[in-house]
């Protein structure tokens, strides 16, 4: 597969101060500021094949949006390179433009006032699309994102998860070969979320577009992305596929036991107890050398066991493990 | 308003971009079909609030009608300005109500939205569009409330030649409109400066108000101004490129050798602007999230 972005050493400093909350501060602050230097990116490195979907995960303020700002060119990096598409975003921004589109969750590419379709059409002459291309590009969209009753109506009258399925329409009517995607699912329903998870899949197939989602919502990555880039504090602390991160960092087992009588079961103090009822016990084992704990096996053998069930934590649960504890 | 018809506006919009040229033999250039397609989203949006936009229209016209009654009522109670009578103050006031205009026309945005969207961080959505963002600002909106100044400052300076009843010579004229230019040209540097600035300290609405509240100096004969004054708003701060100027090119009153001086004054002027420009856009923070 082709390479579609290289990062390597990639840096951004921000300048930011910040005062007392009293009144007196604020004059103070007009004479004198506390600055500090906040290192937002510390020298990342990444590679990108075409037509990957990834998945750039991390806490609030580590780093990811001001990542994503660097690769669409928004923001110039303090130091480092990068390549996207053949183009250093920064320094070749209106040739670059031509071939990604970008979705700011906070911050809409429409017009208030007007309907969506007044902006695709002010889109379309902006990056030279034909007008049957257009008109084919759009239905489709519309279509496939159920839009139809929705992207004639005034921008200011939508509903945030119908604002951002218009902002997804506004961002690929140029057909880019590379899409950034920065909390696309933020204020959507399920039944949203469900259409734009496989509205995502499908321009993926159909063109081999290249995908970059940075979201809080885990059912995202796990839908979509077969890699994820976990960002924390500037630094990434684990760049790999989805699943070998579940292998990597699950520690423990969730263990739900239905026991065909009322049963009262010693759990041994290695075990964390989840739930409990006189017929069913849930509770988390650690793996040793990644194997599962004896005791489960001593259960099965000494208990009169119904039906037993061995799962992994959730996604979230392994993500914020990280958040908090890094990786291992 | 229907949006059918608004839909259809903009499709005919676009198609006359062909046909302007005979039926689709020759495009227009893209800033400019994406200006008409902006200038209408543009007015559509204000015609949304009918109330505001009727109010904006008139108030925009009140407001500018009030320099030539002012004018007006100094000539009535016998007060003059020295070299200048009543009609050809009305020609300075004219000319200086048009090279305003005009220049809100093209680049007060750059210092207005560059102002508003540098600090709230939707300047990010004009870098991520396959245009300059100077151009986008610049074409973002139609300023309406600017047409009854141009129209006004026509207005006023039809009127007062034809009072005035001078034949116009035809040297004279292109001095006039090559110096309303160079107005115009000054003006749109200062607010590309004013935008350039936002860029670094966010917030400088009050360079741009204070600007143009000074700019009133270029208003009447500099003259009235003593020689320092004479000299500050001919070589510091060319407000006299705004109307005094292009009047004494029109009036043949023009010393030949300021021509060369304030050409380069004015170039000087663009060119620091653009440069500030172009490295104040590698300052741009944007905001979180």
């Amino acid at each position: 597969m082709e390479t579609a972005i290289k990062v390597s050493g990639l840096a951004k400093e921000y300048k930011t101060y910040s005062r007392e909350e009293s009144f007196r501060a604020s004059i103070r602050s007009l004479f004198k500021r506390d600055f500090k230097i906040k290192h937002a990116l510390k020298g990342i490195d990444f590679e990108i094949k075409t037509g990957e979907v990834i998945g750039l995960i991390g806490p609030n303020g580590a780093g990811k949006s001001t990542a994503i700002k660097v690769l669409c060119g928004v923001l110039y990096p303090t130091s480092g390179e990068v390549k996207s598409l053949g183009y250093v975003p920064w320094k070749q921004r209106q040739e670059y433009a031509y071939n990604f589109g970008v979705v700011f969750g906070q911050k809409s590419q429409l017009a208030w006032d007007i309907p969506p379709n007044d902006t695709y059409h002010l889109l379309k002459v902006l990056y030279d699309i034909p007008e049957e291309t257009f008109k084919r590009r759009l239905a489709h969209m519309v279509k496939l994102l159920s839009l139809e009753d929705i992207y004639k109506r005034p921008t200011r009258g939508l509903s945030l998860g119908e604002r951002m399925k218009c902002e997804v329409v506004a961002a690929l009517l140029h057909k880019p070969k590379l899409v950034l995607l920065d909390e696309p699912t933020i204020g959507m329903d399920v039944v949203a979320k469900k259409q734009l998870h496989n509205f995502i899949k499908q321009i993926n197939k159909d063109y081999n577009t290249t995908f970059i989602i940075t979201t809080h919502d885990m059912q995202d990555i796990e839908k979509l992305c077969k890699r994820v880039i976990i960002i924390n504090t500037g630094d990434i602390v684990y760049d790999g596929p989805l699943a070998d991160l579940c292998k990597k960092y699950v520690t423990n087992k969730l263990i739900e036991v239905r026991f065909e009588e009322k049963t009262h079961v010693s759990l041994p103090k290695r075990c964390t107890l989840i739930d409990k009822t006189p017929y069913t016990i849930k509770f988390e084992v650690p793996l040793k050398n990644n194997k599962l704990d004896p005791f489960v096996a001593k259960l099965v053998g000494e208990y009169p066991v119904a039906d037993i069930t061995i799962s992994d934590p959730d996604i979230e649960e392994i993500i914020r493990d990280i958040y908090q504890h890094g990786t291992r | 308003m229907d949006r059918s018809i608004l839909r259809n506006e903009l499709t005919c919009l676009e198609k006359s971009a062909y046909e302007i040229y005979g039926g689709g033999c020759v495009k227009l250039p893209k800033t400019l079909r994406v200006y008409l397609i902006s200038g209408k989203m543009d007015i559509a949006a204000w015609m949304e609030y009918r109330v505001n936009f009727l109010l904006y229209l008139i108030a925009g016209a009140v407001m500018r009608l009030l320099t030539p009654i002012v004018v007006y009522l100094i000539y009535y109670n016998g007060l003059t300005f020295p070299g200048w009578d009543f009609y050809q103050v009305f020609f300075l006031v004219g000319t200086f109500t048009f090279v305003r205009g005009f220049s809100s026309f093209i680049t007060s945005s750059v210092a207005w939205w560059s102002n508003e969207m540098i600090h709230n961080g939707t300047f990010d959505k004009l870098l991520i569009r396959p245009m300059s963002p100077m151009k986008q600002l610049i074409i973002r909106e139609t300023e309406l409330d600017e047409s009854s100044g141009l129209i006004l400052g026509i207005i006023l300076v039809i009127f007062s030649l034809y009072k005035m009843d001078v034949p116009i010579d035809a040297y004279n004229f292109a001095l006039y409109v090559w110096f309303m230019i160079l107005g115009i040209v000054f003006i749109s540097s200062f607010d590309i400066l004013s935008g350039a600035l936002n860029f670094i300290f966010v917030k400088t609405d009050s360079i741009k108000d204070l600007f143009w509240e000074s700019s009133m100096f270029g208003k009447y004969p500099l003259t009235i101004y003593g020689v320092i004054g004479h000299a500050i708003f001919t070589f510091a701060i060319p407000f006299g490129l705004l109307a005094f100027y292009p009047a004494e090119a029109f009036f043949g009153r023009m010393e030949s050798t300021l021509f060369v001086q304030l050409n380069l004054i004015t170039l000087a002027f663009l060119s620091v602007s653009l440069v500030m420009w172009k490295y104040a856009m590698t300052r741009y923070t944007s905001v979180g999230g």
